[in-house]
């Protein structure tokens, strides 16, 4: 027996309670810059070790902890000091991570206070059920060894903790700006690409809109073991606004104008535009990105159509591109002992799982049919609705048509011959012969992607 | 019955180097006398790009025909082609003044000056003019209207152009052996001349000259050029392509693709394997022929569905009655005839020079289509050109007389 739930018919126009906290000192001047650049979108609260950075930000919500530890003077670069300092300060980094439903955790690894206490704010607002995002930058090569290897560890750590890790390589920023510009700018620009990427998450996750992207379908997307995010933003007006929105967001020194979405085990397309964006644009845009792709690569396609009339349209493109190096056995290889956040299905049983029977849990967790989810929403809210709302009741009844995320994500990804360095062969130093936008001299079967084999 | 004159076609192509001795008399058959040839080293899709190598592999080719045909070349006729050439329809009028109502040779010269008046990039010049149709006071479809009367002579040309710096750079080749260069031609043109008979023109072809750089192609509609064209994609894309591919020296790429290469993608036993003997420079190797295939039919597949758009824009595939004709070296390509009647959805023939003879049976390989056709194109201008000279003086003695 199907029976929709008499309140789910009209999506509820609420907001999903987003909250960033920005911990250590690049925690703490990314939450400045998010609160210059989005406003008060979501909530903000900055914690750090050290007094000065606090002082200076422009956030409410600050919190120094570890006062008897550290003395409000900073880790200084030890992550075992910053964890015990939050562990003096347990009570108020619980009470930072309470109560709101996703959770962005920002900062920098490889120092002390980020590298010590993202893992803990994770683990606790883990618990609290919040949906955790930790989006970080990994530090400069030139900042040293040991500190690259404190953030590959901290990120390990994350890893098996939260339900997404975007991890942002400084070295990739650098390329924003001018490579003997003041290193002021290097970082800020770093910082301003961070926020747009937080920008686009919140309407990512926020949009509403023919094909939305649930927080379920941006995990089962953007988590990968010891991968890389690659991100790219776009904003174009006027007739021709797709395709040039893309090519923006394909400029982004990170996507290397389109050349990495090739490397992408998966990617998220997501355009926000007013409610005149048409079919046919994001046809193009979707065409184009598929183009740009590898067959085995996942794509998601969200779309939300609540901007303002008038507002350009915003093509973001985040893509995750497995490690070059293998993945270390701790973090990705062996099951983590944490339960499994794998997919979609998954993820769905979870957060149903605090007001139900396990064995209703396992009922609920192919999210295949419209009508099975129907059956099982109604029951797992009921219980309990003070702790828990799923984040977006159509979420799981309407999953992403024809969402890939349901694929069995071991599949082996390394289908087709890798590009050689020069594909061009014996027509390498000619003229090359460009007819309808591709190189004629870049053997057929590799353009058409045939497999020889 | 004109007098005997002995012509001679130069191709410089990306493979070969091809000479074409013939005796030719204005309206007879070509009877060819010897063919020299050398393989062509500093040739990248039809144009040269190592000037010094090119010219000694002309030199070579020019002394074997010379040798073979017991003839002293001293000038040649050459064809020319490559990327840079492009064409366009475009209709030139002129108004006859008001005292004259009938056509004079001088007014066609004047259309066709009138019709050549058009802006090209910088670098360009006009390499040829072919006339279409003449209107005579909007009466299409006339043929030759000297003599006609009329006030308004309008005439529709196919103009091919390209850059003059890379044409002079062919023609200095040939100079550096001391040899006269009495023209450059096309060379979809030139082939067009002797694959395709007068009726097959008549009726609508389009002749695709699939050489080692470069495919040239040419369609004909009611006899008159209607759209010709380059593509710079020839025989070497599809080695480079079996050479990467397979991981293959270029050398044994290009054997294997003339050796067993085929466009059928069903040929042979699943799982048939080819196997590359060793030799001083290549270990040896087993290929598999399905992938070989799939490599070589993935590219002409590809080269020729732009052949067929590149036709599709000018004019439809419906107006050539007679089909496409395919010649030049890759014609010999295993199945690539029913590949491009799948393609172009018309009759595909192969074909190879005709209405020539001559003592040796050279001409009977496509890949000599465009040298023999320089020769014939050479036949028609001198048949051509004392005819005009005598047409426009009885022109003028008309023009005179009934004044």
């Amino acid at each position: 027996m199907i029976e929709l739930p008499r309140h789910s018919s009209p999506a509820p126009a609420q907001e999903i309670p987003i909250r960033a906290i920005g911990i250590g000192n690049a925690g703490v001047s990314l939450i400045d810059r998010l609160l210059l650049d989005l406003g008060n979108v979501m909530e903000y609260v900055a914690i750090n070790t050290d007094i000065q950075s606090l002082t200076a930000s422009v956030c409410e919500n600050k919190l120094l902890i570890g006062q008897k530890v550290t003395r409000g003077l900073g880790a200084g670069g030890d992550p075992e000091l910053a964890a015990e300092a939050g562990a003096e300060s347990h009570s108020e980094l619980l009470a930072a991570v309470q109560g709101c439903q996703v959770i962005l955790l920002l900062g920098g690894l490889g120092g002390g206070t980020g590298s010590g206490l993202i893992p803990e704010c994770a683990r606790l607002a883990r618990e609290s059920g919040a949906f955790v995002v930790c989006l970080n930058t990994l530090p400069f090569s030139f900042e040293g060894k040991r500190r690259q290897s404190q953030a590959t560890a901290t990120l390990e750590k994350l890893q098996g903790t939260v339900d997404l890790v975007i991890a942002f390589e400084n070295d990739r920023m650098s390329e924003l700006a001018q490579p003997n510009g003041p290193l002021n700018e290097t970082f800020s620009e770093s910082e301003r690409l961070l926020a747009n990427s937080i920008r686009s998450l919140i309407e990512i996750i926020r949009g509403r809109g023919p094909m939305q992207i649930t927080l379920g379908d941006l995990c089962g997307y953007l988590k990968g073991g010891d991968s890389r995010c690659l991100f790219g933003l776009g904003e174009a007006t006027g007739a021709n606004r797709a395709h040039e929105a893309l090519a923006r967001a394909l400029r982004s020194p990170l996507l290397d104008r389109g050349k990495n979405l090739e490397r992408c085990s998966s990617l998220l397309l997501h355009a926000a535009g007013p409610a005149d964006l048409s079919y046919a644009e994001v046809q193009v845009a979707a065409a184009e990105v598929a183009k740009l792709t590898e067959d085995h690569t996942r794509i998601a396609l969200g779309i939300s159509t609540t901007a303002p009339a008038g507002s350009p349209l915003r093509i973001s493109l985040l893509g995750i591109e497995p490690s070059a190096n293998p993945p270390h056995p701790s973090s990705a290889a062996i099951p983590q002992p944490q339960p499994p956040r794998e997919s979609v299905a998954v993820r769905a049983t979870r957060e149903a799982t605090p007001g139900m029977h396990s064995g209703e849990a396992t009922e609920a967790l192919p999210p295949e049919t419209e009508s099975e989810p129907i059956d099982a929403l109604p029951e797992g809210e009921a219980p309990a609705p003070e702790l828990f709302t799923l984040p977006d009741p159509p979420a799981v009844t309407r999953p992403m048509p024809g969402s890939p995320s349901r694929k069995p994500l071991t599949k082996i990804k390394q289908e087709t011959l890798q590009f050689e360095p020069v594909a061009r062969g014996r027509f390498e130093k000619s003229e090359p012969t460009i007819i309808e936008g591709e190189d004629l001299d870049v053997p057929t079967y590799l353009r058409l992607k045939i497999r020889l084999k | 019955m004109g007098k005997e004159q002995i012509n001679i076609g130069l191709e410089i192509g990306t493979s070969k180097i091809c000479v074409v001795v013939a005796e030719t008399r204005p309206d007879g058959p070509i009877r060819i006398l010897g063919v020299g040839e050398a393989p062509s080293r500093g040739v990248r899709k039809g144009e040269i790009v190592d000037f010094s190598t090119a010219s000694k592999c002309v030199h070579e080719a020019l002394a074997d025909a010379e040798e073979k045909s017991d003839v002293e070349i001293r000038s040649v006729w050459t064809a020319v082609t490559g990327s840079h050439i492009s064409s366009f329809n475009n209709r030139g009028a002129v108004s006859l003044p008001e005292e004259q109502d009938e056509i004079t040779e001088q007014n066609l010269l004047d259309v066709e000056h009138n019709a050549k008046d058009v802006t090209l990039p910088v670098p360009n010049f006009i390499m040829h003019s072919i006339i279409q149709h003449y209107y005579v006071d909007g009466q299409p479809g006339v043929l030759d209207p000297v003599g006609m009367m009329g006030h308004q002579l309008e005439a529709d040309f196919h103009i091919i152009h390209g850059v003059l710096t890379r044409v002079q750079n062919t023609i200095r080749c040939i100079k550096e052996a001391r040899i006269e260069v009495e023209d450059v031609v096309i060379s979809g043109i030139a082939s067009a001349q002797v694959v395709a008979t007068p009726q097959q023109k008549e009726l609508g072809v389009a002749i695709l000259d699939i050489g080692g750089g470069v495919t040239d192609y040419i369609v004909y509609v009611d006899g008159a050029v209607r759209h010709s064209g380059v593509l710079a994609v020839g025989g070497d894309h599809i080695t480079n392509d079996i050479s990467i591919g397979l991981r293959l020296p270029i050398t044994r790429a290009e054997r294997l693709k003339v050796e067993e290469g085929s466009v059928d993608l069903n040929l042979g036993a699943p799982g048939e394997t080819i196997i590359l003997k060793n030799d001083a420079s290549f270990s040896g190797c087993e290929v598999e022929r399905a992938i070989l295939n799939r490599i070589i039919h993935a590219r002409v597949r590809e080269s020729l569905e732009l052949v067929r758009r590149k036709i599709e824009n000018e004019c439809p595939l419906g107006m050539l009655g007679s089909g496409v004709i395919i010649t030049g070296g890759c014609s010999l390509l295993n199945g690539i005839s029913s590949l491009a009647e799948e393609v172009f959805e018309l009759p595909v023939t192969m074909a190879r020079a005709h209405a020539v003879t001559g003592p040796t049976s050279a001409f009977a390989n496509p890949q000599y289509s465009t040298a023999i056709g320089l020769v014939r194109y050479a036949q028609a201008v001198q048949a051509e050109t004392p005819k005009a000279t005598i047409w426009s003086k009885i022109g003028g003695l008309f023009k005179g007389g009934f004044k």
